[in-house]
């Protein structure tokens, strides 16, 4: 099976590289060698790319896994089963390449399964992962297989008080409130860029920043639309003194995470959530998310 | 035995729309609609149908009768005297509904305090659903949209500048704006000139009259078809979530409804029981059609024929207050307000319910047309000063709707009849044959 793929691989490199040269060339006229050495990192020899042909020769697909419950994307169940459908895709990743799926414990928090992925310690990382700017160096982005809007949970009166009769969407956009998001998260990033008056409080746990937002410790927690409805879905009696608003300008791209090296695998990857993006939209939909969160 | 008068179809109008028969019509929408029958649905076009007949005179009716009452108040030499008298009541009438609609809620709530438990249900219906969130905008200033920018505000709005694009587009307030204006001119042309077609309007309102009695013979069926399906819109859960609104609400109106009928029985010398029993016609006409301007026609054939009320001031003063004076979205926002207030805690200071009620008075002008959820808008201006959560009022008040709407066209169309019945006291028809209708 594995030595049926390397003239197919053989094939695609030369293609790879025939594709390669107009680009090399234009790119060498018009800025300089800058661009040339990835082009040719990514086709260096003519076998299969090192990265491919290591996971390849390895017969196993080593996917990164937070040590912790994705509400609606991935859970484990008790008898130590994943389920959800980031899971199934890592499952069918792993298929297409016919390679056998392992899981990797990827730490405790999302920058815990960034570090794995980035250490090759995992060859991709599956785990609700955003697209943010300070991970991009250390990682590669698939192609984003679920967009979720920002959105913040927030203290009704406070933001009433701030609107000053006004609009309260004026009131986000100058939001000088102390704002909570979850510690060593991409929303760190995203509270800091968005909410530059804000005080950034970062919170150990979800569930400690919902019980911040109850005791009025913090006005308002901030993170991706699913789990922002989930706080309301899941504690009802937050709904009169506390509401939800979605920014429907910032997205919160969801991609899979791949090894820095991983030139091909993360096209493969992207080949995958292209050729599935219907399925992939309809399992990935805030309502189906959400519908899975509540199992 | 004489020769005997045919029967019109005003007369069969009238035996239909016995008291009797519109109370039971009500009674027995309101029965369906909570039983939530399935067939219900199938309801709904036959009462769309029936409102979009009365629609069909409404703007001919008022460009007859508004010049009309316009030059028979300026011809009659009291203009001065009934323009003053109305201005006079309107202003009490204002300040009494502003009265009763923030003391009676403010009670109520004293006396039976919402506790944590209807709190917390209010957040599980309307807060804490995963699929609903309170606000969805573009976080970006750039990206803020500004369409309030282009909508005509203030003074501009009920200015006509094109007559014909208000016809087309049903904007009344401009239409009522131009006919006062017209009746004015038409009043003072026909003085230079000794010609007018006063008449030739007396015959299209008489037209538009009999039109509306055809259409009258529909009234219990409009109703059980209106109220039936409206009823239906609210679930069992709702009426248990929304009981501390809704009976707020509901003993506000009440009061409110009663208080025109005893003044008019004042003014007009009229057992309470009687005024009550005629102006059930067109309390239930806009319960069920929930548009006051469709009841012009049944409230002054109710005011002047029927309780024999001064013609001049109700013809001048019923089309405008119906269009502009919005007494049932005056209650509902203060009402709104108070409750509000009271679920998430905020104590209101006496200045400040002075000012929810001003606020509210102000922001019932911007329901001027409009009807639903776009009528609501406005509440945001009585609440957000205050820290009240619009957010959280909005989608209380559309549960709520179904009925709060039926209400306020009741509140709308009491009160503003009130104003002329008391103007006009003191110049009431003598009534040669007792024509009240008692209650079956």
């Amino acid at each position: 099976m594995r030595t049926e793929s390397y003239p197919k691989s053989i094939c695609m490199m030369i293609t790879g590289v025939i594709r390669c040269v107009p680009i090399f060339v234009v790119a060498l006229a018009l800025n300089g060698a800058d661009t040339a050495p990835a082009c040719a990192e990514e086709t260096k020899g003519y076998g299969p790319p090192r990265d491919l042909k290591e996971i390849i020769a390895a017969g196993r697909l080593r996917v990164a896994f937070g040590n912790f419950d994705v509400p609606g994307f991935r859970r484990k169940l008790p008898s130590g089963a994943f389920e959800g459908p980031e899971f199934e895709m890592a499952k069918d990743i792993a298929k297409t390449l016919n390679l056998d799926l392992v899981i990797v414990n990827g730490g405790d928090t999302f920058n815990a399964v960034a570090t794995t992925v980035a250490d090759l310690k995992a060859d991709i990382g599956i785990n609700k992962m955003s697209a943010s700017f300070d991970r991009a160096p250390h990682v590669r982005f698939s192609q984003p297989y679920a967009k979720l809007r920002h959105a913040m949970v927030y203290n009704r009166d406070l933001i009433a008080r701030l609107a000053k009769g006004g609009n309260p969407e004026d009131a986000f956009r100058s939001f000088s409130g102390r704002i909570g998001v979850l510690g060593a998260s991409s929303y760190v990033e995203f509270a800091r860029e968005n909410f530059p008056a804000a005080t950034i409080v970062e919170m150990k746990t979800w569930d400690t920043g919902i019980a911040a937002l109850k005791d009025g410790t913090i006005d308002g927690l901030y993170r991706d639309e699913l789990e922002v409805r989930r706080v309301l879905d899941g504690n009802p009696d937050m709904g009169v003194q506390f509401g939800s608003a979605v920014f429907t300008d910032k997205l919160d791209l969801k991609v899979v995470y791949v090894c820095n090296p991983c030139a091909n695998l993360r096209q493969l990857v992207n080949l995958y959530i292209e050729t599935n993006q219907q399925v992939l939209a309809r399992a990935m939909s805030i309502d189906a998310l959400l519908r899975n969160a509540r199992k | 035995m004489g020769p005997q008068k045919p029967y019109s179809f005003t007369d069969l109008s009238k035996k239909i729309n016995r008291p009797s028969i519109t109370i039971v019509a009500v009674i027995l929408g309101v029965w369906l609609g909570y039983m939530q029958f399935p067939f219900l649905k199938y309801l709904r076009p036959v009462g769309d149908f029936y409102v979009a007949l009365l629609q069909i005179c409404v703007l001919p009716f008022l460009m007859a009768t508004i010049p009309l009452a316009v030059r028979s108040a300026l011809t009659s030499g009291t203009a001065g005297n009934v323009m003053g008298r109305l201005i006079g009541w309107l202003i009490a009438t204002t300040v009494m509904v502003m009265l009763i609609a923030v003391l009676v809620p403010l009670v109520l709530f004293h006396f039976v305090p919402m506790d944590q438990n209807i709190a917390h249900r209010i957040g599980a219906m309307f807060g804490g659903s995963g699929t609903h969130v309170d606000m969805e905008f573009a976080l970006s200033p750039q990206l803020a949209s500004d369409e309030g920018d282009k909508q005509e505000t203030g003074l501009m709005a009920i200015i006509p500048v094109n007559v014909f694009s208000a016809l087309s587009s049903n904007n009344s307030l401009q239409v009522i704006v131009f006919l006062f204006l017209f009746g004015v001119g038409m009043v003072l042309s026909e003085r230079r000139s000794g010609t007018s077609v006063f008449s030739a309007l007396r015959h299209i309102q008489s037209v538009c009259i009999l039109i509306f009695d055809w259409f009258n013979l529909l009234i219990p069926i409009g109703i059980i078809t209106l109220i039936a399906p409206q009823i239906a819109l609210l679930g069992p859960d709702a009426f248990a979530v929304l009981a501390p609104f809704a009976s707020a609400f509901l003993v506000t109106s009440i009061m409110l409804i009663a208080l025109p009928i005893f003044c008019m029985s004042l003014s007009l010398r009229v057992p309470p029981r009687e005024v009550l029993a005629v102006f059930m016609k067109p309390l239930a006409l806009v319960a069920a059609t929930r548009n006051a301007l469709v009841c012009v026609p049944t409230a002054l054939e109710t005011m002047t024929d029927e309780l024999h009320a001064p013609k001049q001031p109700c013809e001048l003063f019923i089309p405008i207050g119906f269009a502009i004076v919005r007494f049932g979205n005056l209650t509902h926002f203060i009402v709104a307000a108070v409750f509000i207030g009271n679920l998430t805690g905020h104590t209101f200071s006496a200045t400040e319910l002075l000012l929810v009620a001003v606020f509210s008075f102000m922001s019932s002008f911007a329901t001027i047309g409009l009807a639903g959820l776009p009528g609501l808008v406005p509440l945001a201006a009585v609440l957000r000063p205050f820290g009240l959560s619009y957010e959280l009022a909005l989608p209380l008040m559309i549960i709520a709707d179904p009925i709060v709407s039926m209400i306020r066209g009741m509140l709308n169309v009491a009160l503003n009849c009130q104003i002329p019945a008391l103007a006009g006291a003191g110049g009431r028809k003598p009534i040669a044959v007792p024509a009240v209708v008692k209650i079956a």
